[in-house]
């Protein structure tokens, strides 16, 4: 399958996406737009060359922190000072059409990168994903995202040399 | 680790007459709602007329929070993974390989 992953444009199709989860859905057809034009997130859309108005998939990403004000002072010194910023995958969802295809994987990927070629510019800690329900989150787990422990609907991958060799 | 899915759309508690909600009542009807997945906690919503609405703090997160709190288990835990980063898997390593011959990103 080739593929092209690029920004959120008024040509994408979005009402005609559906992930069969509704509120990934609701949010790309009513609020990607709005979320993307007032820099709150930014919106990748994968489509197939010979159908480039037709959203095979999409991933959102935000600025994102992790606070740890709460922490004894003898873990806050194993810390990075705060504030501690990584980017966000705040949604990721493949069209039920497009299932069985590895594009979940790609898309997760395409952010990854996206994410690590930012942190080259302004320094970032890691990549925070919001799962929405168990089985996304095993989706994560599957590409050796950590889940927090008290949490385990947000997990975590940190920026390494070698997953920037792996991903760059 | 538990499978079962959250409930997509939010928990709803209506006062009774009185303008009540009952705590056990409460506590009884999230746990029902959170169907054991093993997530901190909810986000409640109180309106006017005392009906609270409860959502995964997930959900609010994603739409609302650029911050996430971590409690001293979770920093413990990515002060860990900052200390000792994982390799990458052999799942992204793949996928990375596939992503270099199938994606035209731009």
């Amino acid at each position: 399958m080739n593929l092209t992953i690029g920004p959120l444009a008024e040509t994408h199709e979005r009402s005609r996406f559906s992930s069969g989860v509704e509120a990934l859905d609701r949010w790309f057809h009513e609020q990607a737009g709005q979320s993307q034009r007032k820099r709150r997130t930014t919106v990748w859309v994968a489509t197939e060359p010979s159908h480039p108005t037709v959203p095979l998939g999409y991933y959102s990403l935000a600025p994102f922190h992790v606070a740890f004000d709460h922490a004894p002072e003898a873990l806050r010194k194993k810390l990075p000072p705060e504030p501690l910023y990584v980017a966000l995958i705040a949604r990721l969802a493949v069209a039920t059409d497009a299932r069985g295809r590895g594009l979940g994987g790609l898309l997760l990927i395409d952010a990854a990168k996206r994410a690590l070629q930012a942190s080259l510019q302004v320094p970032t800690h890691g990549v925070v994903v919001h799962a929405k329900d168990a089985n996304a989150a095993s989706f994560y787990r599957h590409y050796g995202f950590l889940p927090f422990p008290d949490d385990t609907l947000h997990l975590y991958a940190v920026v390494t040399e070698q997953v920037d060799m792996t991903l760059c | 680790m538990a499978t079962a899915s959250l409930h997509r759309n939010p928990l709803v508690l209506r006062p009774d007459t009185k303008g009540r909600v009952g705590l056990d009542s409460l506590l009884r009807r999230a746990r029902e709602y959170l169907g054991g997945v093993p997530i901190a906690g909810l986000a409640a919503e109180v309106s006017s007329d005392g009906t609270i609405t409860l959502r995964p703090r997930v959900e609010v997160a994603a739409e609302t929070a650029h911050v996430l709190r971590l409690s001293d288990k979770d920093a413990a835990a990515f002060s860990d993974a900052l200390a000792h980063p994982p390799k990458p898997n052999a799942a992204l390593r793949k996928a990375a390989q596939r992503w270099n011959k199938t994606v035209d990103s731009q």
